[in-house]
């Protein structure tokens, strides 16, 4: 419990990678961080937890269409226009507004039997977000802060979880939080900005005066703090203690350090511009990153809607996985692409589709899950899951199961024990390595 | 931007209000902790084991139970399965690992080296089991614990309620041959009791004046002082305000501002609370509580029962309580039937006077709910008219019209929802309302429970100090459910105003109360402690009229409520988030409003001052409500002398220091 930062060799080398990403210039305001906080022993998880793991959620606001993405229907009165075209798995069709994904599914894991069942915007994202709707005496805490319980650590210079949402749509039905897991594991929000605030000194101190003040007031509470060696008390020094790692983090929002290539195969939209900013931060070390895209709720013209976005998705999904790839992220990083629910096979009079949470479909990859497979099968209109049917709470547990987290893992809240997922709730094995 | 996302977890809190998270801590947790065996072993245990051995087996094979430390150490057919002798031979440990696959547990497949080495640990260590945490089911009969007290084993009740505190505490602690952390300083307990009774730090001259004071009985003064101060009636509305409704709700904070302000009986609160009833001006806004629940009756009742009786009993919802063998989903939905016929009604709350509830049991029944209090004691009704399509025709036309002109349902002519006061108040019954609310005054005032969770108030809970909440609850009753009487006795106590300090060792267990709790600030009293912190000292002396006096706290007490906005209301294992750190650290706010130069503010008047020992001097006393330690003095004056090219910075930076420590953020 009382190891000091540094105590183990993994972590030496996550550190130096984390310097090696924000270049040598970073280095030097980090390097005064041990002097300075010495003695704010981490009190919470101070080894490296987990194994360096970090899930990606790309969140698709409003529900995108299956039907315009992983399980197509051509030919069908519910299938639209768009094409099916084959992928690099034999047999495996998805739309064709996603020609690169089709060329990566060797590593794509798609799920076609989803059957989430609501389909209520607010309802459903609490659902997809926390892999269990609510009881009335208890809130679940959602991935992201699971995520970061789990795999984060005490003295971490990044956050914990980060969560872009810049779009308006949806951004108050998708509320994020840590309920019962507490503050520490609440999400670091960019909606305005693409840089987290309060990251930057002001410029009416001195970086030397910034760090030096911290010293006094680290000098001030080392009697307290040894005297009162309670947990909120060790968190609120703590708290402190990490203000400088994520100071010096901020060139990590810094895109300008991408290569132009890097830029342009991710594109030059926000949503590639996040996802780029999500593959800098799980290389720095961050568990979790959701990045939203919203305006997918296509209750009117669903099929110019989805012309336009699916082969942004496309571009950016692949370009993330290439990414990951060629750094050799991919097996210790999930990316998962998923919204509150799909879109109904019915189209309707306003040439849209509505909302729909009884047979629709996912994909992800990542942390060693099966390139390739696809698993579960929708009926020939998509109105149905006719195997291999899934919910939220299985697609929850399959992630953290990918990642190395238990989901039978429980939580002692008050008297009673919270799993992470529901009792009976399995992850998909079939899909896990 | 950085100010909403706290807002939400605020919010989101309310479920969770009272869940305590276990001690956030992982791969290094030593085997004899029971977060070792929350990490390594329950989950193991819950998989693997508890389908056959534990109160959820359909079967018990073996006779052994494995879910709580008895099952562990009585065994079963073959004998203990852990041996406290020698723990390394114990039959658990052998069966992991017997070669024989028939003998092997699990049947199905071996656990991993790994998860064996972490049992192994464990049984070594001690085999950790947290007894509360057990999912034993107790004897059916088991008596819950207050029926086994009788009210002539409590102390007299006339001994002053202090007195009693220390007595039942003290006690337990010669029984735990336990060591007390020595009392407070004067100056810390000054800071401490400000803090709980109005909600901020005390002035310079407040602390000076009350350690300079030297009559016997200066403590109890200070209380009355504070009680009868107005800050008195702001800072317990707050509290109370957020106890039942998480500070939300149009008009309620009036009116408990009316009702805390006349001293109002508790019990009386809870009937207009629950009863909804605003027809007179003093009740105006009462039913806040109901309109922000009545479209959802599971919460409703759920926070009815934590809220008001201390008990949880939402998993009563789908099947009996696992913990207490006396509470059937009978109860759970007999307390929603009181509010089974409550509905929202525009802005007003509304109620029928027909309509039950109905309820499958686990085993597939389905059973019609009758109304039933926690007792057990089923409540009596007239009974439920039938309504003719006619009447049923009519009553939704009214109803309608009504909504329509922002009116009132007309009242019903009988109502269930008023029978739930009457139940739980009655002689005899009142036990459940009167614990549970000693209970959360006392864990506010001294940072644990005398039972925990405060949401598991039940039989089979025992609290730490059983006689002495009998004692207070017996005495809560007898004397008009006055909080003001339980507060004050509660804070006279020895026990209240021992020091927060533990250079002992490991800080000896809570409940023990053998020393006091360093607790969070709410976000109200933070703010308003900052801005009692960088007022200069003079600003409060230079008043002469008590009344003007008065005023201009409130004043500065108000311009602290922006703060108070941005930050996390704590709960019981409350954990500092790093966006706290850095809002203190980089926002502007703080350098604009807190570290200003203007008027009355602390910088400036740190400024005038000759000295550097005399302006570090005065900062710690302002700031931390003490005289600075020597080694603090000399860091301070080493600062700012090596800072004279920049005083004024230099003098910001430690204001900044001082309002940022831990010690500023702690009531201690």
């Amino acid at each position: 419990m009382n190891s000091h930062f540094c105590g183990s060799s993994e972590h030496d080398v996550s550190r130096r990678d984390f310097l090696r990403t924000l270049g040598a210039g970073a280095g030097l305001a980090t390097a005064g961080i041990g002097a300075v906080h010495s003695f704010a022993a981490p009190s919470l998880n101070d080894t490296l937890k987990a194994n360096g793991k970090s899930v990606i959620l790309l969140w698709l606001a409003g529900g995108a269409s299956q039907l315009e993405t992983w399980d197509p229907k051509p030919g069908r009165p519910t299938g639209g226009p768009f094409a099916a075209i084959p992928t690099s798995v034999p047999g495996v069709h998805i739309s064709e507004l996603m020609p690169q994904m089709a060329k990566r599914m060797k590593d794509i894991c798609v799920i076609r039997g989803l059957n989430t069942k609501n389909g209520d915007h607010g309802g459903a994202a609490q659902l997809m977000m926390r892999g269990r709707l609510d009881e009335a005496a208890l809130r679940y805490p959602d991935m992201g802060a699971v995520v970061a319980r789990e795999l984060s650590r005490a003295d971490s210079k990044v956050p914990d979880y980060v969560s872009f949402y810049t779009a308006s749509e949806g951004r108050d039905f998708s509320r994020q939080g840590s309920s019962f897991l507490g503050a520490r594991y609440s999400p670091m929000k960019l909606a305005e900005s693409m840089v987290p605030p309060n990251l930057k000194r002001l410029e009416s101190i001195s970086d030397m005066d910034h760090h030096a003040r911290a010293e006094l007031q680290e000098l001030i509470n080392s009697q307290f703090v040894a005297g009162h060696a309670t947990g909120p008390v060790k968190s609120h020094a703590n708290a402190y203690a990490r203000v400088h790692g994520l100071m010096s983090s901020e060139t990590l929002f810094d895109l300008s350090q991408e290569s132009t290539k890097a830029r342009e195969a991710y594109g030059p939209t926000l949503f590639g511009e996040q996802a780029l900013m999500a593959r800098r931060m799980v290389e720095a070390g961050v568990p979790f990153v959701r990045v939203s895209r919203a305006w997918w709720d296509s209750h009117g013209q669903n099929f110019e809607t989805h012309q336009e976005m699916v082969p942004e998705l496309d571009r950016v999904m692949s370009a993330l996985h290439d990414d990951l790839k060629q750094r050799g992220l991919l097996e210790r990083t999930l990316v998962l692409a998923v919204g509150e629910f799909g879109r109904t096979p019915a189209i309707n009079a306003s040439l849209g589709r509505d909302h729909f949470a009884n047979a629709w479909s996912t994909a992800l990859f990542g942390c060693g899950l099966k390139g390739g497979a696809v698993f579960g099968k929708t009926d020939k209109d998509g109105q149905t899951v006719v195997e291999d049917q899934v919910g939220a709470g299985e697609l929850f547990a399959t992630v953290l199961a990918a990642i190395g987290v238990n989901p039978k893992k429980e939580y002692q809240v008050g008297a009673r024990p919270v799993p992470l997922v529901n009792p009976g709730i399995k992850p998909i094995t079939q899909l896990l390595a | 931007m950085f100010l909403l996302p706290m807002k939400f977890v605020v919010a989101g809190l309310a479920g969770a209000l009272f869940a305590v998270a276990l001690p956030v801590e992982a791969a290094s947790s030593p085997p004899g902790s029971t977060t070792f065996f929350e990490e390594k072993i329950r989950p193991v245990l819950a998989d693997q084991c508890f389908k056959c051995h534990s109160a959820r087996s359909t079967k018990l094979k073996g006779g052994l139970r494995l879910d709580h430390r008895e099952g562990l150490l009585k065994g079963g057919e073959n004998g203990p399965a852990i041996s406290a002798a020698k723990p390394e031979d114990s039959l658990l440990l052998k069966s992991l690992r017997h070669p024989d696959k028939d003998l092997r547990m699990p049947p199905d497949a071996p656990l991993s080296d790994e998860v064996i080495a972490n049992f192994e640990k464990w049984v070594k260590a001690g085999a950790a089991f947290p007894e509360t945490t057990a999912s034993t089911a107790p004897a059916k009969d088991a008596k819950p614990w207050w029926d086994t007290l009788a009210d002539k084993d409590l102390l007299p009740a006339d001994r002053p309620m202090a007195q009693v505190v220390d007595h039942y505490i003290a006690a337990k602690l010669t029984q735990a041959k336990a060591k007390t952390a020595p009392a407070a300083s004067d100056a810390n307990f000054i800071r401490r009791l400000t803090l709980d009774l109005v909600g901020r730090i005390p002035t310079t001259a407040e602390v000076r004046a009350y350690v300079a004071a030297t009559e016997p009985d200066k403590a109890a003064r200070l209380v009355d002082r504070l009680m009868s101060s107005p800050g008195f009636v702001r800072h317990q509305v707050t509290e109370f305000e957020w106890l039942l409704n998480e500070g939300q709700g149009t008009g309620f904070r009036e009116y408990l501002t009316r009702a805390i302000g006349e001293g109002r009986r508790w019990d009386r609160v809870f009937k207009e609370v629950i009863t909804g009833d605003t027809a007179t001006p003093e009740t105006q806004g009462a039913d806040a509580f109901l309109r922000a629940r009545a479209k959802d009756l599971d919460k409703l009742v759920t926070d009815v029962s934590v809220r008001f009786f201390g008990v949880n009993i939402s998993c009563a919802q789908c099947h009996d309580h696992p913990l207490v063998p006396a509470w059937k989903q009978d109860h759970y939905y007999g307390m929603k039937s009181f509010f089974s016929r409550t509905f929202e009604h525009g802005d007003f709350v509304a109620e029928r006077d027909y309509g039950t509830i109905s309820f499958k049991t686990t085993a597939g029944e389905t059973k019609e709910a009758r109304l039933m209090f926690l007792s057990g004691e089923a409540v009596s009704e007239p009974p439920t008219p039938e309504l003719t399509e006619a009447q049923k025709k009519e009553e939704k036309k009214l109803l309608e019209e009504t909504k329509k002109n922002k009116q009132p349902a007309p009242a019903p002519k009988f109502s269930r929802r008023a029978l739930l006061p009457e139940a739980s108040l009655k002689p005899g019954h009142e036990g459940y309302f009167a614990r549970a609310l000693v209970n959360q005054v006392w864990l506010r005032l001294y940072g644990h429970g005398l039972v925990m969770p405060v949401d598991q108030m039940h039989g089979q809970n025992l609290p730490n100090h059983p006689e002495l909440l009998q004692w207070l609850a017996r005495d809560l009753v007898q004397h008009d459910y006055d909080i003001r009487r339980l507060m004050r006795g509660l804070v006279l106590s020895a026990a209240y105003a021992r020091s927060s300090q533990w250079s002992d060792g490991a800080r000896p267990d809570p409940g023990l109360f053998a020393v006091a709790q360093p607790r969070a600030l709410t976000p109200q009293q933070v703010g308003a402690s900052l801005q009692f912190a960088v007022t200069g000292p003079d600003a409060f002396k230079s008043t002469a009229k008590p009344e003007e006096q008065a005023k201009f706290i409130e004043q500065v007490e108000r311009t602290g409520q922006g703060w108070a906005s941005s930050l996390e209301r704590p709960g019981d294992d409350f954990q500092v988030g790093v966006d706290e750190a850095l809002l203190f650290s980089n926002n502007d706010r703080i350098q604009r409003e807190l570290l200003s130069l203007s008027g009355d503010r602390l910088l400036k008047v740190l400024l005038d001052l000759k000295d550097n020992r005399e302006l570090a001097t005065a900062a710690v006393w302002n700031v931390l409500s003490r005289a600075p330690e020597p080694r603090e003095l000399q860091a301070i004056v080493t600062y700012l002398d090596q800072r004279t090219d920049r005083p004024t910075e230099a003098a910001r930076q430690v204001v900044w220091s001082l309002l940022t420590s831990t010690e500023f953020r702690f009531n201690h």
